[in-house]
């Protein structure tokens, strides 16, 4: 367990030192400027090294090699399955609707959307599904396209 | 006396059949958001938004403070019921109003909240009323280097009262900074982290990055636990609360009402941060500390009255100052921009009946709840049986239609799945979110106070302690470091804090 704890800590420091290489790495092509007249890449840059500084001292504190490679053992028992279903099947139904709702219009985007996100649950029942799905989008398309006026078109454009 | 001329201005507007009819809806949508678990004030408010663009700027801000101020409620009847804080403000009531529950006693931890909560209301608008005019004088004298200090103590405080590491706690709040830069930079006109694509030229929506980590994100989070949806309610037996209930809650109402209320004055506090203080200072002050956390009514009483103080003062700073303290502020102000109302000291005398109009909207509100929520107990709670195999479809659903009717874009929803995603990774790692969504709103504002402020000065960074205003609130922020650091301070702050 406090090996679990330390791990999350090392990664959260490293993910902060991305972060703050990847701005800086970005806000070091702008003006910098000088502290009177400070340019576009000042404060960016600034932030950026300050973020990468305490990304740092977040690894330095939390760094144990032992613990290091236990965790690179078990990480991958860590992740079951069913989890990673579960994930991929809810970014799915929020991209598709994302990439697709233009285009295939409201009432398919947000059947899709309701079903695959629905189906992420790991004690998803089907019969549920295919009720919720079609009432829910019909609630939907009268609440938002009817009621409020959303500007997405409700079918497939034809042709 | 100015004060009553202020308040018939402000009872004017808001009796009017339009203004109550929407307060009225507001609070009851808010109640029914701060019940629902992964739903907040904040996305539901950023979804009104664009609707609200067709109303009155004063019915617009009414109904969307009633939003804000009647979640506070809601939040708390779950954390009573169910143990399930439906607003992070609600935490600390779900210690010991949750055990009261179990005794049986939810009925008089609700009613002890509702009370709790109008007496705390009636407190912040009279406190407002009061306060409001000579602040906006004061406000008047705040320049560049003040600002940017004002700023940097709300920052700290947030980070302060995270829970957790404040390590991580930091980097968050500069994450949150510089993720705010994205965009298109008003001095040199020049873009910047916007990758080439124009759709970020105006910078990344607040509404997206907070649909996509609160909303998005927490379902991710949620489905990994895969915990079954069986919710233990608390029987109501009655809803009145004994004669020595009501006796042992009269002080921590009076306590919790100020210092929610002065706290919730501070960026970065709101109604999260009074709630919390009250508490802690209710276990200090009680004889019986040890009983804290078993169902003492004090537990219940001091934090709903904070929290709902807190709200309604953290439209002080946004009303008089034109500075949004919070999340929710940030929204509000959207909506007065949205409006053609820019927010600052002046909207005061430009505008009364707007704002003493929200402001007197705010106590009427507050007598809504209070009337309506005791007997609507039994509908919360027949709401709360949905499981949430059916919940967070719908909730999705609602973020997806939600970000893509600010500005008509799917990228934006896809942008905020991709804050769903880092929400997610940043609530495993145990990250707090608070500084991260403080600094976003935050960041373009400090960084012009600070260009500002160095330029009116010469690149003199003396100027930051030369300005009284500014020296004050730097030796408050260097307090609150030092006070993080204390041992004793960290002792307290974890037991608190990381109470889950």
């Amino acid at each position: 367990m406090q090996q679990q704890q330390h791990s999350s800590e090392v990664i959260a420091g490293l993910v902060f030192i991305s972060f703050g290489v990847l701005f800086a790495v970005i806000a070091s092509q702008y003006q910098l400027g000088t502290a009177t007249n400070m340019g576009p890449g000042y404060f960016p840059l600034l932030l950026a090294l300050l973020l990468s500084v305490v990304g740092l001292a977040q690894v330095v504190s939390y760094f144990d090699w032992s613990a290091l490679k236990q965790t690179a053992v078990q990480f991958p028992a860590r992740v079951s399955r069913a989890q990673l279903r579960t994930f991929s099947l809810i970014i799915a139904s929020v991209a598709l609707f994302g990439l697709f709702a233009e285009s295939v219009g409201f009432v398919i985007a947000t059947l899709l959307l309701i079903g695959i996100s629905g189906l992420a649950y790991q004690q998803a029942k089907i019969k549920e599904l295919v009720i919720l799905a079609p009432s829910l989008t019909l609630i939907s398309v009268l609440v938002f396209s009817y009621g409020l006026d959303l500007p997405l078109p409700l079918l497939p454009l034809v042709g | 006396m100015e004060l009553l001329t202020h308040l018939s201005v402000g009872f004017g507007a808001a009796l009017t059949v339009d203004n109550l009819l929407y307060c009225l809806l507001g609070v009851t949508l808010g109640t029914l958001v701060g019940v629902l678990p992964g739903l907040g004030p904040v996305a539901t408010i950023a979804m009104l938004l664009p609707i609200s663009y067709g109303l009155e700027p004063t019915t617009a801000l009414i109904l969307l403070a009633g939003i804000y101020y009647g979640a506070q409620y809601g939040g708390s009847t779950t954390a009573i019921l169910v143990n399930l804080p439906g607003e992070a403000s609600s935490v600390v009531t779900c210690l010991d109003g949750h055990e009261l529950a179990k005794q049986g006693r939810a009925g008089s931890a609700l009613a002890i909240a509702a009370i709790g909560s109008f007496a705390a209301g009636t407190f912040a608008t009279l406190l407002i009323a009061i306060a409001a005019v000579p602040l906006a004088s004061f406000a008047l004298n705040f320049g560049a280097a003040d600002y940017f200090s004002l700023m940097l103590l709300g920052l700290v405080a947030s980070i302060v009262l995270a829970q957790g590491d404040a390590l991580k706690a930091v980097a968050m709040a500069i994450l949150g900074l510089a993720l705010g830069l994205v965009g298109v930079d008003v001095n040199s006109g020049s873009e910047r982290f916007t990758f080439g694509l124009p759709e970020l030229s105006e910078g990344i929506s607040f509404v997206v990055l907070t649909m996509g980590i609160f909303g998005i994100g927490e379902i991710l989070v949620n489905l990994e636990k895969n915990s079954q949806d069986s919710t233990v309610i608390g029987k109501i037996s009655s809803l009145l609360p004994s004669k020595d209930e009501l006796k042992r809650s009269v002080k921590p109402i009076a306590r919790g009402s100020v210092l929610g209320g002065l706290l919730g004055v501070l960026p970065g506090g709101g109604a999260l941060l009074g709630s919390f203080a009250a508490y802690s200072l209710e276990k200090k002050l009680s004889a019986h500390p040890e009983k804290f956390g078993t169902g003492q009514i004090e537990g219940v009483a001091a934090p709903e009255s904070a929290n709902n103080a807190g709200a309604q003062t953290s439209f002080i700073p946004l009303m008089v100052m034109g500075l949004p303290a919070s999340a929710v502020m940030a929204l509000m102000m959207g909506a007065m921009i949205m409006h053609g109302i820019v927010p600052g000291p002046q909207v005061m005398s430009e505008q009364p009946e707007l704002f003493w109009g929200l402001i007197v909207s705010m106590w009427i509100g507050n007598a809504l709840l209070l009337i309506l929520n005791l007997p609507l107990v039994g509908l919360w709670v027949k709401l709360l049986s949905i499981p949430y195999r059916l919940l967070y479809p719908i909730i999705l659903l609602l973020c997806c239609v939600g970000v893509y009717s600010i500005n008509n874009s799917l990228f934006e929803v896809l942008l905020s799945l991709l804050f769903g995603v880092l929400g997610y990774v940043f609530i495993k790692l145990k990250c707090e979110i608070a500084p991260l969504v403080l600094g976003f709103i935050l960041g373009p504002l400090m960084e012009e106070y600070l260009r500002r402020a160095l330029l009116l000065s010469e690149g003199s960074a003396l100027t930051f302690i030369e300005r009284p205003i500014s020296a004050c609130l730097l030796l408050a922020t260097v307090g609150l470091i030092v006070l993080m650091a204390l041992p004793r301070f960290r002792a307290t702050r974890n037991v608190a804090f990381v109470e889950e």
